[in-house]
């Protein structure tokens, strides 16, 4: 897959308008998201067939696994607080194992966007802030089946997207 | 290699682009992977970042500069002693690349610099065969062009300018210095003119600079800790160029803090915004729309824009919203003919230098490779003259629009496809990208192989 344009799986203004109503969304139900110690939660805010928009919340010290985004392009916004971003190279192909080499890490204030050229670049989130991160994820078409990496093992394995929350708009 | 000596891939132009591409394709190629990377003129800094002067700085702090793709500290761990916000001298991050593309090679075997000057390309039944300057003949599967940036366009300018000994038309391959007594014209107002105006300064020139521009528009200067709000991206509105700028001025009106931190939110989405418009939207934004972005998006290190309003407040700096419509030679210089908006005048100088920025049109560029890649194929024409015409996935187009699998372009000649394609951060993502794309279809045919 080699999505390389936003505007190849959602047109730009239709971006804009879902990151509109993702703040808007966001502004309103933040007091009302799910916390969780030293992990994160997912909150769906809207979703329709071209893509999904979540608001994370993620707990000090709370870490994502190793993870790609299946098919699917995702934008993440910081909208408070602070997430660092460590990537990944893939030294191989063959799954289930895979070879990993840890490429470097991206620090990302309030205000920053991080994005992606491919779907399939293996990254791991962390909150090394002392307060409670909140971002804003959209993804194009909505999050499918994805593969998740065992660091120390390598091992390679399919995962679903699940939600702690549901917004109603 | 494989045993007719085949490589992998060759990638022409050892600047920035080509650097970063050898840097990527290190890191995760497997050992049995070779890649030539050939420029004459060494591997790592290019012409952007060759010049050996003080009064050049980086456009982009510390954080934003990294030649590794995915590890944005990079710079910052080489440098030591650096803030991230900091615009160092460019000469000090030439040293960085040439260092960060030493430590690659020296890591990867497979991968190799050649200093010579590939003169022509012509397709072969499983690849490409090149041709250096000394009539050497190199094999490869894949070819990736890296050029970085041609020398500026002068068929603009009157035949009595562009022979004359008192015109440079390169700044960056030119002794600038020689120009330090005497009046002189910058045909340009951008980030050249700013640079070439720092260098005069740094040869304690004595006279008057002109700077000529149809818009007569002067970059605004940078602060190097304005950071993107893409929070401010829901209130755009992307659909036309107009309405894009619209909606820009209004959000930088109503946002509480600097707008720098606007325009540095459309930074990421910029690509998009340009793949989404028609072409008739996107020779608009150029024909009416671009200047103004571009004193907005390229800003003046602050160091450098001191020197600028420094001379400007002296009166030393005149800047003229003007066309050169004529130009006689005198013993020393000219007597430029200016159109300044109707009203005809003539500017008297000891000198010009073409401060107009790199030619993005292929087919203005006096380079063997390039007309022998455009005759061959290989290549085509971006159709607004803004480089090399490639596919979402780098690879460049023939005649028919087809994309070529086995050829690919990147850096500054390929912004006709995304707009954002000449700044560091772009230039390590795209190479990461092309360097994915290569293994894994260099891994996909040893499989093939094996089996």
């Amino acid at each position: 897959m080699n999505e390389r344009t936003l505007a190849d799986v959602i047109e730009v203004p239709q971006f804009v308008r879902a990151l509109r109503r993702g703040i808007e969304a966001f502004t309103r139900y933040r007091a009302f998201m799910p916390l969780a110690p030293r992990a994160y939660t997912r909150t769906l805010l809207e979703k329709t067939d071209e893509y999904e928009v979540i608001a994370m919340l993620w707990a000090p010290g709370s870490v994502s696994p190793i993870h790609d985004h299946g098919d699917s392009r995702c934008w993440v916004i910081v909208l408070e607080g602070s997430l660092d971003v460590e990537n990944y190279d893939r030294l191989d192909e063959r799954e289930p194992l895979a070879r990993l080499r840890h490429s470097g890490t991206a620090h990302f204030e309030a205000g920053a966007l991080d994005h992606r050229l491919t779907a399939r670049e293996l990254h791991r989130v962390r909150n090394l802030g002392e307060i409670g991160t909140y971002s804003l994820q959209l993804y194009a078409k909505p999050l499918g089946t994805f593969t998740i990496v065992d660091d120390l093992t390598g091992l390679c394995r399919a995962m679903q997207p699940h939600y702690d929350a549901v917004v109603d708009l | 290699m494989d045993p007719r000596g085949q490589l992998d891939v060759a990638v022409i132009g050892g600047g920035v682009s080509g650097t970063a591409l050898a840097i990527a394709l290190a890191a995760s190629a497997p050992p049995d992977f070779t890649a030539c990377v050939f420029d004459p003129s060494g591997l790592g800094p290019g012409t952007a970042y060759a010049p050996q002067s003080a009064s050049l700085l980086l456009n982009g702090p510390v954080r934003a500069m990294s030649a590794v793709p995915g590890d944005p500290s990079h710079l910052k761990r080489y440098l030591v002693d650096e803030p991230d916000d900091a615009l160092i001298c460019r000469a000090r991050y030439g040293a960085y690349m040439r260092a960060t593309a030493a430590g690659a090679l020296a890591a990867h075997r497979g991968i190799r610099h050649a200093p010579v000057e590939i003169a022509e390309i012509a397709r072969e039944r499983d690849g490409f065969v090149l041709v250096d300057a000394e009539a050497r003949v190199h094999r490869t599967r894949r070819v990736v062009f890296a050029m970085g940036n041609f020398a500026p366009d002068a068929s603009f300018l009157p035949e009595s300018i562009r022979a004359s000994a008192d015109f440079a038309n390169d700044p960056w391959r030119a002794d600038v210095g020689r120009f330090r007594s005497g009046d002189i014209a910058l045909i340009g107002s951008r980030l050249t003119a700013m640079d070439v105006i720092a260098l005069l300064d740094e040869h304690a020139a004595s006279g008057r600079i002109h700077l000529i521009s149809r818009h007569g528009r002067v970059p605004f200067v940078e602060d190097p800790r304005a950071r993107g709000d893409a929070t401010v991206l829901a209130r755009l509105d992307t659909s036309t160029p107009y309405t894009l700028l619209r909606s820009l001025r209004r959000t930088i009106d109503d946002y509480p803090g600097d707008w720098r931190a606007v325009v540095e939110a459309l930074r990421p989405v910029t690509p998009h915004i340009w793949a989404a418009w028609n072409p008739r939207e996107r020779r608009r934004f150029l024909r009416h729309c671009e200047s103004l972005w571009a004193i907005h998006r390229y800003r003046v290190p602050p160091a450098t824009y001191a020197v600028y309003a420094r001379l400007r407040a002296a009166g030393r700096i005149v800047v003229h919203r003007a066309r050169i419509v004529g130009a006689t030679a005198a013993t020393r210089g000219f007597a430029l003919e200016l159109d300044e908006r109707g009203a005809r005048g003539i500017l008297r100088v000891a000198g010009a230098v073409n401060c107009t920025g790199p030619n993005a049109d292929l087919t203005r560029v006096a380079s063997p490779l390039v007309r022998s890649a455009l005759a061959g194929g290989i290549i085509t024409a971006d159709p607004l003259r803004l480089g090399i015409a490639i596919s979402e996935t780098f690879n460049t187009l023939d005649a028919n629009g087809r994309p070529d699998a086995r050829a690919f372009a990147m850096g500054p000649l390929v912004r006709g496809r995304w707009y954002e394609t000449t700044a560091i951060p772009e230039i390590t993502r795209h190479a990461a990208a092309i360097a994915r794309d290569i293994l894994r279809e260099h891994r996909a045919a040893l499989t093939v192989e094996a089996s």
